[in-house]
């Protein structure tokens, strides 16, 4: 693999080819095109810096996602988003919506966590134990956030 | 919403970010600044190191010189030690434990394997 020898040309071949994943799953969890920009800048930087602890190429999808979940969760917790899990009465208090919302908007109203769950999970297509690994979450805590805010999104999504 | 596969069905439909030259660039233009960066900052602290040493000369020196004689005092201390009868028992004693330690740890690698 050129690019983890530190060709600068096979690597941005990889952006070249990467960006609309990292971009677009990024954009999901901000709701912000411009932050998962720069987010997503962020990523394959750090994915550049740590390329030499990739051991299977073949695994560079699944490995940039789980960078690009690094990322995210660090600007959350920068920006002070609640990760913790919801508990029964905030659950509850989740209010409903009277219009049928797009799945943008529907993201935007779920818990960060669930919704980096959901993402995951509906959208990329990852298992619940590749979530726990990405997101150093126990695996209840994915399988309960992936319920939870699935079950949400259908609800706010309609029939 | 019947089950989870029309939510995938939902996702999958979402719209693609289409690829974007200048995202390219702006990564590359990050990679090659983050490498004048991991050029530039040893060069950078070697320089303060040496601007500090000018600054302090006399003090310098003597730490210097103070540092030296203490290590070269450690080395003579632990070579006399280590000929002396106490010294010579001592060494034997932490080769045939790291024997020991060596042999059982690959009698326990056997038997885990």
């Amino acid at each position: 693999m050129l690019a983890a020898l530190g060709d600068d040309r096979a690597f941005a071949e990889l952006v070249r080819r990467r960006q609309s994943t990292v971009r677009g799953m990024l954009r999901k969890l901000c709701g912000d095109a411009t932050l998962a920009d720069d987010l997503a800048q962020e990523t394959f930087v750090q994915a550049w810096r740590t390329l030499s602890q990739l051991r299977n190429a073949g695994a560079f999808g699944g490995w940039l996602k789980q960078v690009a979940v690094r990322v995210w969760l660090q600007h959350a917790r920068k920006a002070k988003l609640p990760l913790e899990p919801l508990d029964d009465a905030e659950e509850a208090a989740v209010p409903e919506f009277a219009e049928r919302l797009d799945l943008q908007r529907g993201l935007e109203r779920l818990n960060p966590a669930q919704k980096l769950c959901v993402v995951l999970s509906y959208g990329e297509g990852l298992s619940h134990g590749e979530i726990a690994d990405a997101t150093g979450w126990p695996l209840g805590t994915v399988k309960s956030h992936v319920a939870r805010g699935g079950a949400r999104l259908k609800q706010w999504l309609g029939p | 919403m019947s089950d989870d596969t029309d939510l995938t069905r939902l996702f999958a439909q979402a719209p693609q970010v289409p690829g974007d030259e200048a995202f390219v660039a702006r990564v590359a233009g990050r990679l090659a600044w983050q490498r004048r960066l991991a050029l530039a900052l040893p060069a950078a602290a070697a320089a303060v190191l040496l601007l500090a040493v000018w600054a302090t000369w006399p003090a310098a020196f003597a730490f210097s010189r103070d540092a030296l004689s203490g290590l070269e005092f450690l080395v003579d201390a632990t070579t006399a030690f280590c000929n002396s009868p106490p010294g010579r028992f001592a060494a034997g004693l932490i080769l045939v434990t790291g024997a020991l330690w060596a042999w059982l740890f690959e009698r326990l690698r056997g038997q885990i394997s």
